[in-house]
């Protein structure tokens, strides 16, 4: 009631004409047992807790080397409150009966570049900043990083918490570590300001400075140096104002931090040349650097080892080349070499005594890191320091290990659910749990239903509430669309796939102003359908049959 | 002892290696410093004391006369890396290296008074006409195989320069080829910093198509370019001593100049710490580049490629600047129609310090060549053309204190040849820098059966491997911004190449 109050308080009247759904639901559940509202109101929305949740009968990989065979593990409102063998469900909890499954810690993504949205072509630099649109240390990826597509496909592969780093620039900007649950960066935040972050770019002749990456050297020099003097000439008018004000530069001033070494750098290497350029070029310019490896790194293992940098690494190892049968000399020695070594590369830099987090950053698909961890492990890497490589070691470099890269009590309900091991060649994980909320990953099948039509259901969610609403779904098996109508407004549909007799559709709600997903799995048999999903409220199953169907094409019938 | 004294040894490690290879295991040895790929190979190591018996040396050294230039049936005794002495029956311990050079003539390591080889990811800061801030020692890339290749033509030191496409463009680096080492390894750290001008066609951009023409476009331009850049220099080094004096007074809490490396190169140019390496065909250039140093108080230390120094040998004689010539290259482009192949002579008969660069990776490979057209272009005497690419070069490069000639206390830099070292039959056998081998013919024509023998053997293991991997060659996201390879596409163009 009190959100309802809120709301009409912060003049959010209208919002209640329409009763909408998310509300609907709130005032519902708070009602039930499990579904505890609870946490402060922001921007009048509601901070949801997801209900308490035992996974049970089920082999725990607590950390790396610590596992339950068999055991429980229970989280109440995104938080694992309990875990090992000898614990006990409790009774308000929904159990899970995972027989057969593993719980691995919920993977962290180091580095996950994404687009940020461009000022429009023909803008003038927004008056502050340095002149040099490659040059944008004051971009923040909290800012831009509403990407629930990109949070999809990081937890796809496991991944519940990602540092997501600015795509484009040469000083791309600061990066957000953030969970990858839905509903942007609001309640996914875990913490900002991670680091700033560095690539090498050049412009074509004639498209600007740099053209060379010579030249983007001695802009990071420059740009490095400003930088420090805009904070040296600023602290000097302060202290003695009756001389020229120096000029001020929003982007010089945003990487004070990192000058001072209280924000580290990432830099971003094309190979293992560039990281030890970039390790001479850190050392002058005195940064806390991190470097983001590109996995030739064994090449050069010595002076590698002897730089001292921790690496962020890319997992990726290159396929066999194409090679005739005849041998005419198209595939090097150094492509054959590498195809053949790369796979040792975390094997060799550990070894050799080099600190190193993985990354599945540069693999099109980030799911395919399991496969080549798969490979390396083959190859004699320790499967437990490739489970720490991307569990503990990133939550301690990025200072997240109190509440992420374990199972352990106390800490966010971040769990991987497999069937096998997490690192095979077909890794099959069932389903994701990012801050004690399920994701549950889905295998496509083909279609063997007709989906199409005007869908009528209740919903019921906990506490006896029930709702009517109204699915459409238009367009074609391989291109399906449509709208969600219910007391709240007609929605579009986000995305909708079909997969055996299941539809999976994802709504966002943003449009009627609760921020999240609403996903739900349509079982379809004949002219009826059940299911249940999740919204950015809670849990809810529905009933209901299909009342039209899309016309015929009458040319179809002649 | 080391695999130098005792090849035999080196020999079976190889048969062995190709045993192991050959049944299907990846080679798991230390490779040698022959190998293909420059993270393979070690560093040769440096022997205590080396000595060459009884060859043919020519210590390219000066003042010495005609009958000492070349010693016959000589001794080269290196300790530490270091040249320690020349002469017969040189005494030296026992586990010392000995090599026969008996036939064979030695010179010392040739050096490249202008190439690119090595530098990466674009040649050329085309994007203003002044970026005294770029340096190439940035983006040295070890792994370039040219720097092997040349070290097979008896080169061991080249000046790797930026490009000609802008009037001030930027800090060359002098480097040592020293083949396996990485990029920090190759750089001659005794060797002054220095920077390339260029004059004429290349920065006004004559030859170029550019989405929008760059100032300036014509030769009064350049000149006037480059007079606004040291104008700007002096300002700013005259804000920066004024602070600086502000401070010594007591002077507190001040606001300081910023600090800019583009001008900051420029007044180290001024102050005589940086050497000016300027591009240049005309005379009439070369003479408007002489009188803007003179004004700004430094001399040019070399005039590269200078085609027309011959119209103007004495001035530049008198001026102390260097000539660094092509050979016989000629009508390549408008601006080299006065270009002769007597160049280099004419200017040496005038008392101009001339060299003879390569400008090209592959020229690179037989620099002792271009020194012999000197002979055959103009008959400078044999001894004198060699100092074309030894000892002249090092003098420009103001780094003949420790290289250039065969002289005691200077680097262990040398090449043993199978005849003359001006001959077109002659062939490199041996290549030392700093008192390591890192080129050695017989060793190469070994290897490359051991290196066929693992190209085949990973071949195989390809065919056989049934990687599902090669199918999803898309696993990895092809880079947008993968801006090295776009940038180094511009050493496709011919203009770019070479800068010339």
């Amino acid at each position: 009631m009190q959100r309802i109050l809120n709301a009409v308080r912060s003049g959010r009247a209208p919002a209640l004409v329409a009763a909408s759904w998310a509300a609907a639901i709130v005032l519902v559940l708070s009602t039930g047992p499990g579904f505890a509202i609870e946490g402060p109101a922001f921007d009048g929305k509601a901070h949801h807790g997801p209900g308490a949740h035992a996974l049970t009968n089920v082999r725990i990989v607590q950390a790396p080397g610590r596992v339950v065979d068999n055991g429980t593990l229970v989280m109440r409102d995104g938080v694992i409150v309990a875990v090992g063998a000898d614990v006990e469900a409790p009774s308000d909890a929904k159990v899970w009966d995972l027989e057969g499954a593993t719980l691995y810690p919920g993977l962290i993504e180091s580095f996950a570049t994404f687009e940020v949205p461009e000022p429009e072509a023909g803008d003038e630099p927004a008056a502050g900043l340095h002149p040099n649109p490659l040059v944008r240390p004051e971009r923040q990826a909290a800012a831009h990083a509403n990407n629930d597509g990109l949070a999809k496909k990081l937890r796809s592969a496991g991944f519940t918490a990602a540092v997501l780093v600015p795509k484009q620039g040469m000083f791309r900007g600061q990066s957000v570590a953030v969970a990858t649950g839905d509903g942007g960066v609001g309640p996914n935040l875990l913490r900002d300001r991670v680091a700033q972050n560095v690539r090498f770019r050049t412009l074509g002749f004639g498209a600007g400075y740099p053209t060379s990456i010579m030249g983007a050297m001695a802009l990071l020099r420059q740009v490095t140096s400003d930088a420090r003097w805009h904070a040296a000439a600023h602290a000097a008018h302060e202290a003695d104002p009756s001389q020229s004000r120096p000029v001020f530069n929003a982007s010089l001033a945003a990487l004070g931090p990192a000058t001072r070494r209280e924000q580290r750098v990432v830099f971003e290497a094309r190979d293992v040349d560039r990281v030890l350029q970039i390790a001479d070029l850190a050392s002058e310019l005195e940064f806390d650097a991190l470097v983001v490896g590109n996995g030739d790194e064994y090449q050069r293992l010595d002076e590698v080892a002897a730089t001292g940098l921790t690496f962020l690494l890319p997992v990726k190892f290159p396929g066999a080349p194409n090679v005739p049968e005849d041998d005419d000399l198209s595939v090097g020695l150094g492509t054959l070499r590498h195809w053949k070594q790369a796979p040792e590369n975390p094997l060799r830099l550990q070894e050799a005594g080099v600190s190193f987090v993985f990354t599945s950053h540069e693999l099109n698909d980030p799911k395919k890191i399991h496969e080549h961890l798969a490979t390396a492990i083959e190859r004699g890497f320790d499967a437990d320091a490739a489970l720490a490589a991307l569990t503990t070691g990133p939550a301690e470099l990025f200072g997240l290990d109190e509440t992420l890269g374990t199972l352990d009590a106390g800490k966010a309900a971040h769990v991987v659910v497999t069937e096998g091991d997490l690192f095979a060649e077909k890794t099959k994980i069932r389903d994701v749990w990012v801050d004690g909320k399920r994701f549950a990953l889905k295998d496509v099948q083909p279609p063997s239903v007709e989906p199409l039509g005007t869908w009528e259901v209740v919903i019921k969610a906990g506490g006896g509430f029930e709702m009517p609403a109204t699915v459409v779904l238009t367009g074609s098996i391989d291109d399906l669309g449509g709208s969600v109508d219910s007391a709240q407004g007609t929605l579009p549909i986000a995305s909708a796939e079909v997969s055996g007799d299941t539809v999976y559709v994802e709504v966002d709600m943003a449009p009627s102003g609760t921020p999240g997903m609403l996903t739900f799995e349509m079982k379809i048999d004949g002219e009826n359908t059940q299911g249940s999903g999740t919204s950015p409220m809670g849990e809810f199953t529905f009933t209901g049959s299909r009342i039209s169907k899309p016309e015929a094409d009458p040319e179809v019938i002649q | 002892m080391s695999h130098i004294s005792n090849p035999r040894r080196t020999r079976e490690a190889m048969t062995r290696a190709s045993l192991v290879l050959l049944s299907g295991v990846l080679l798991a040895l230390p490779m040698q410093a022959f190998d293909p790929d420059a993270w393979n190979a070690e560093q040769p190591e440096q022997p205590g004391v080396i000595v060459v018996r009884g060859a043919t040396i020519w210590t390219a050294a000066d003042d010495v006369s005609p009958e000492d230039a070349v010693l016959e049936n000589a001794d080269l005794l290196i300790r530490a890396g270091v040249i320690e002495a020349i002469g017969q029956n040189l005494q030296v311990p026992s586990d010392a290296v000995e090599i026969d050079g008996t036939g064979k003539h030695v010179t010392p390591g040739l050096i490249d008074a202008h190439s690119h080889t090595a530098a990466s990811g674009g040649l050329n800061e085309g994007s203003n006409n002044v970026t005294s801030e770029v340096r190439v020692a940035d983006v040295l890339n070890p792994e370039d195989v040219n720097l092997y290749r040349q070290l097979a033509g008896g080169l061991t030191i080249a000046n790797v320069l930026h490009g000609s496409a802008n009037a001030i463009g930027g800090q060359n680096a002098v480097i040592k080829l020293r083949w396996g080492l990485e990029a920090d390894g190759l750089l001659m750290q005794e060797a002054p910093q220095g920077i390339k001008f260029a004059l004429g066609e290349n920065p006004k951009r004559s030859n170029f198509r550019a989405p929008e023409p760059r100032y300036p476009t014509t030769r009064q331009g350049v000149e006037k370019s480059i007079r606004e850049a040291f104008e700007a220099a002096i300002d700013y080094r005259d804000a920066h001593q004024a602070h600086n004096r502000a401070l010594k007074m007591g002077k507190k809490n001040l606001v300081p100049p910023q600090r800019d490396f583009q001008l900051e190169a420029l007044v180290e140019i001024m102050d005589g710490t940086r050497l000016v390496h300027a591009h240049s065909y005309r005379a009439d250039e070369i003479l408007m580049l002489m009188e803007v140093a003179e004004d700004y108080g430094f001399t040019v230390a070399t005039f590269q490629h200078v085609l027309e120094g011959y119209k103007v040998a004495d001035e530049l004689a008198a001026s102390g600047s260097g000539a660094s010539s092509f050979s016989d290259w000629w009508a390549y482009k408008y601006e080299v129609i006065d270009a002769i192949p007597h160049n280099g002579a004419i200017m040496w008969d005038r008392d101009v310090l001339v060299s003879f660069n390569s400008d090209s990776g592959e020229l690179a490979r037989r620099l002792n060549l271009e020194a012999a057209k000197a002979v055959r272009w103009g008959g400078v005497p044999e001894v004198e053309a060699l100092k074309f690419v030894t000892l002249n070069p090092a003098k420009q490069l103001q780094i003949d204190k420790w290289v250039g000639s065969l002289e005691p206390g200077k680097h262990g830099d040398f090449v043993i040849w199978s005849g003359h070292p001006l001959s077109t039959y002659s062939r490199v056998e041996q290549t030392w820098v700093d008192g390591r081998k890192y080129f050695d013919r017989q060793t190469d024509l070994e290897a490359r059966e051991t290196i066929a023998a693992e190209r085949q053997a990973l071949l195989q293991e390809v065919r056989d491997s049934g990687d599902e991997r090669a199918e999803d060659a898309e696993d990895t996201e092809p880079d947008p911004e993968d801006v090295d390879r776009i940038v180094d596409s511009y050493h496709g163009h011919p203009h770019q190449e070479s800068g010339r």
